[in-house]
């Protein structure tokens, strides 16, 4: 079905060293290195200081102690990382793949996060336990996930993806409750490099070395897995004892590194694709070019947060600065990247059969579970004396409160489910959703720019912000899109970019302690905690107004799935098609972000249950979709407002959370059938 | 001097308070006010006005943090600071809500359950102290309680000026330069500025903060202490475990002038955004603290 190799060599470039372009990232990293160094001490003394500090002099200690273990750790951790980043590409065979991409952070930091708030005895010990078991509980599920569709590269990445919003939910949520209490975790979020003797480079050598040895050991299994799942195959190449090997190597070897300084974003992403831009071809070459990129980035990094936070007098984090750098980079970098995805295999979605009979079934289901959603939204609430069922005067009192809430959580229901619905048919990829477009992230890049350059900012502010920013984003995934006529791949890739430069971006923000950051943390986690009555009534208009304008895209929705060539052949403009498509989704999306904040898997869970039902025809799944994201939203607005009475969790978590166990129960549920 | 205060609480009256004489009729005759508070700082100010609120937002915790202030049992949890629980707020009826500028996208509903009132800038001063006092005598217009307000303020004052004047005995602790820091992890810690709570404290007890943090606070990373070899610093109990084991493992920390007996001063936890009551209590701590501490001079000698 798919022998395109994947990773496939830049055929037409000819041979060149990519020595000359490491030489000038390291050449960087050293005079900023050398600037820092001379500040502290004067050259005459820093053989001396190296070797034999003088303990009466504190220049020279801090020398000895922090400044030369803290390069030591630079270099160690950036090879790592590159090291880790080649191999996980190259197994997986996808240039996106790297430890934020696949939900390794994401799961270390929660599970920290947890520990700093429930079993802080946990900690004392140090952290390397605690991150690796969150990170290989995270990676494990990434794994569940994509299985469903045989580890394709792209599934992997979708997988992480979903685990990293899940984790980023439940997060978020910790962050808001417990703000206090979570410095420590914000600032190893952020990546932090500062030694205070050579104790952690000694400690952390000996654990990578064997990794970094084993890892050289599967090269011959790893180049031939380049060349394409079928021909590795038949090349008698295991690929799921290779693939599983080298995965489980580089999670040890991130594991390590994170535990020690914490997230250090796009390291692992950008070293592979700049060795490979810069002229190493094959595997064996990117295994040694790729850890000195990534080296020499991290140097360059470290040695411009270092500066900054002389500048700044407060730490800014080394591993914000590379993800700030790096995304940008990587959007520049994209057009010329050659080796995309291996999508081929994930696209499994199943393309409109005669499913008519089920459909009546199925309406009549999804409206009764809205009415019931309605019911409860506006009828059951608790108070100091328990639960109680109110009657039409007792609900009618409330229903300032409880109205917007329910009119407002089941429009975003709609808009998210028929986001998700475009974005799935038009990707042709089951799982796939909004939320990956990176329209939510620029959406909320907008909202953190607004609440810190804008004083008290009020609602019409905010809204125009996050409006912007979803455009800005929207306009950027067009112009990227068009050189590929919106291949998914490249939506997906910028997606990717986009969340990770948010979160580089809200990390910073978060870490420095500014007193805005209360406000921006409500903001990011979202929620229809706070909608007012007019709020509620423009989204239930433009969920309307998108109900009513979806049925003109069915032709378009029902050929996309087959493929590019197929639609081509029966007449369909497919850039046209797909840009349109991507457009009105686009719009749905930042609208509900507004509302719901960035986090929520409604667009992913809805189209699913619906197909899973039996709906496979455009139009049916459409509509079908939209009432159940309505009804599944309202449900999770209403359980988030009084399940933890009187704490209130955002609908959008509740909603992350539910869709996680949905997907992983599906999961299990099909594993025992099979 | 007295002439302009008054004049000032008289015009912060007119200016910020509209002609709302409902809670101090209340106060005065019939029932107590029935007011929800969703700040800690603010609690502790309503407290010390003889103030109980009905409810709050996340009673327990506050507790745990403002140890100077006591709640009874019947003080209703709200919920979270920035998401009370609305219908709860509604159930209470309360006669007025207290909120801080943080709550201003809240405001509009909470206005629809009771009348609200917007205080708690004084947190985010230059001189935190200072200006919580203010904010104290305006919500005390708002409650008819001034009397209550004066009488806190000049107990406050008197604390700090007996905690100045013990400090003040020893002349050699108004040299010392002083860090008000805590440990974020065993590699960071956080450095009060000197427009927090503890930076004014510092200031008006005559002492010297050495910080040169702009804001509130400046994260750095321990081998940046380096750049005050002579200051001592005030650190919150309990130190964590691993920052214990990084203080008697790492060479750097050991060659640090504040592994010497004397440099390194623990002092009970005290919230950064207390308010008139809190910082009487922590200039005493730190009174205390540094007179109980060994001192490095005569330790010298």
């Amino acid at each position: 079905m798919n022998s395109k190799p994947a990773l496939s060599p830049l055929a037409a470039t000819p041979a060149r060293s990519p020595l000359p372009v490491v030489t000038v990232l390291l050449l960087l990293g050293a005079l900023l290195s050398l600037h820092a160094l001379d500040a502290r001490l004067p050259p005459a003394l820093w053989l001396h200081a190296a070797f034999a500090p003088a303990t009466s002099d504190m220049r020279q200690l801090l020398f000895h102690y922090s400044d030369l273990p803290r390069i030591a750790m630079v270099w160690i951790c950036g090879a790592a990382l590159g090291l880790a980043g080649v191999a996980t590409q190259q197994v997986v065979r996808n240039p996106l793949a790297e430890p934020m991409t696949l939900g390794v952070f994401p799961g270390a930091y929660l599970a920290l996060m947890l520990a700093v708030l429930f079993y802080p005895a946990m900690l004392d010990g140090g952290r390397d336990m605690v991150a690796l078991a969150g990170a290989g509980i995270a990676l494990g599920l990434v794994f569940l996930l994509a299985s469903r569709l045989g580890l394709s590269p792209l599934a992997l990445i979708l997988g992480g993806m979903i685990v990293n919003l899940c984790c980023g939910a439940v997060g978020m949520a910790l962050t808001l409750a417990y703000y206090n209490k979570l410095s420590i975790v914000q600032l190893w979020c952020g990546g932090v490099l500062d030694q205070h003797d050579w104790r952690a480079v000694t400690a952390l050598l000996p654990r990578l070395a064997p990794c970094a040895a084993l890892l050289a050991l599967c090269l011959r299994p790893m180049t031939v897995m380049g060349a394409g799942d079928t021909v590795a195959s038949s090349l008698g190449v295991s690929l799921r004892k290779t693939r599983f090997s080298a995965l489980v190597l580089t999670l040890l070897v991130t594991a390590f590194v994170t535990s020690s300084v914490g997230v250090i974003g796009f390291i692992g992403l950008g070293a592979p694709t700049l060795a490979r831009l810069a002229g190493a071809r094959r595997l064996g070459q990117r295994m040694l070019w790729g850890p000195l990129f990534g080296a020499a980035l991290l140097w360059f990094a470290d040695g411009i947060a270092q500066w900054l936070t002389s500048l700044h007098g407060s730490i800014v984090p080394t591993g914000a600065i590379t993800s700030l750098l790096g995304a940008p980079l990587l959007l520049v970098l994209l057009p010329r990247l050659r080796g995309r995805p291996d999508i081929g295999q994930a696209a499994q979605l199943r393309v409109a059969g005669p499913d008519g009979r089920r459909t009546g079934t199925v309406a009549l289901a999804a409206l009764a579970f809205l009415a019931l959603a309605a019911t409860l939204s506006l009828g059951v609430g608790r108070g100091l004396d328990g639960w109680h069922l109110d009657g039409i005067d007792a609900a009618q009192r409330v229903l300032f409160l409880r109205g917007p809430h329910f009119v407002a959580a089941a429009s975003v229901g709609v808009l998210l489910a028929l986001a998700g619905t475009l974005v799935q048919m038009m990707t042709g990829n089951p799982m796939a959703s909004p939320d990956l477009l990176g329209i939510t992230a620029g959406g909320t890049l907008g909202l953190v720019a607004t609440v810190f350059l804008v004083d008290n900012p009020g609602v019409p502010a905010l809204f125009f912000a996050c409006a912007t920013g979803a455009a800005l984003t929207l306009i950027v995934l067009v112009v990227l899109g068009r050189a590929s006529s919106y291949a998914p791949e490249t939506l997906l890739l910028t997606g990717v970019t986009l969340s990770a430069l948010m979160q580089a971006v809200a990390t910073i923000a978060i870490a420095s302690g500014d007193r805005r950051v209360t406000l921006l943390l409500s903001l990011l986690v979202g929620s229809t905690y706070n909608v007012s009555a007019t709020a509620a009534t423009v989204v239930a208009i433009v969920a309307l107004c998108a109900l009513a304008v979806v049925p003109w895209s069915r032709r378009w929705l029902a050929i996309l799935p087959l493929g590019a060539p197929i639609a081509r052949a029966i007449g369909v403009d497919v850039p046209l098609a797909r840009c349109a498509l991507l457009v009105l989704s686009a719009i749905l999306t930042a609208v509900a972000t507004l509302i719901v904040g960035p986090l929520s898997f409604i667009g992913l869970i809805a189209p699913h249950m619906t197909r899973l039902a039996g709906v496979h025809r455009p139009l049916p799944l459409l509509f079908l979709s939209a009432a159940l994201g309505a009804a599944l939203m309202a449900m999770s607005d209403w359980a988030g407002r009084w399940v933890v009475f009187p704490h209130e969790i955002p609908a959008g978590i509740i909603a992350s959370l539910a869709g996680g166990v949905y997907l992983v129960v599906m999961l299990l549920l099909r594993g025992t059938r099979n | 001097m007295r002439r302009r205060t008054l004049l000032g609480a008289a015009l912060s009256a007119a200016l910020s308070i509209p002609a709302r004489t409902l809670l101090a009729a209340d106060a005065a005759g019939a029932r107590p006010p029935r007011v929800v508070s969703l700040d800690w700082g603010l609690t502790e100010m309503m407290l010390t006005l003889g103030v109980v609120p009905v409810g709050m937002a996340n009673p327990d915790d506050f507790l745990r943090t403002f140890t100077v202030c006591r709640l009874p049992d019947s003080v209703v949890d709200v919920g979270l600071i920035f998401q009370p629980n609305m219908e709860l707020l509604l159930a209470l009826e309360p006669d007025l809500i207290v909120v801080t500028p943080a709550h201003a996208r809240l405001r509009a509903t909470l206005e629809r359950i009771a009348p609200t009132c917007t205080l708690g800038r004084y947190a985010y001063t230059r001189t935190p102290y200072v200006s919580a006092c203010a904010e104290t005598r305006q919500m005390a217009q708002r409650f008819g309680r001034t009397a209550e307000a004066e009488a806190a303020i000049a107990h406050a004052d008197a604390a700090i000026a007996q905690a100045r004047a013990r400090v003040a005995a020893d002349h050699a602790l108004a040299a010392r330069p002083l860090l008000a820091v805590a440990f974020v992890d065993d590699a960071h810690l956080r450095i009060a500025g000197s427009t927090s709570l503890y930076g004014e404290v510092l200031t008006m007890l005559g002492l010297h903060d050495a910080s040169r943090a702009p804001g509130a606070f400046a994260t750095v990373s321990i081998e940046s202490l380096g750049a005050w070899p002579d200051a001592t610093l005030l650190s919150p109990q309990p130190v964590p475990a691993p920052v214990r084991r990084m203080m008697r493992d790492s060479p750097l920390w050991r060659s640090l002038p504040f592994a010497q007996p004397g440099r390194f001063v623990e002092l009970p936890v005290v919230p950064p955004n207390g308010g008139v009551r809190t910082t009487a209590y922590l200039a005493g701590l730190i009174a205390d603290a540094l007179l109980g501490s060994a001192h490095p001079a005569r330790e010298a000698t």
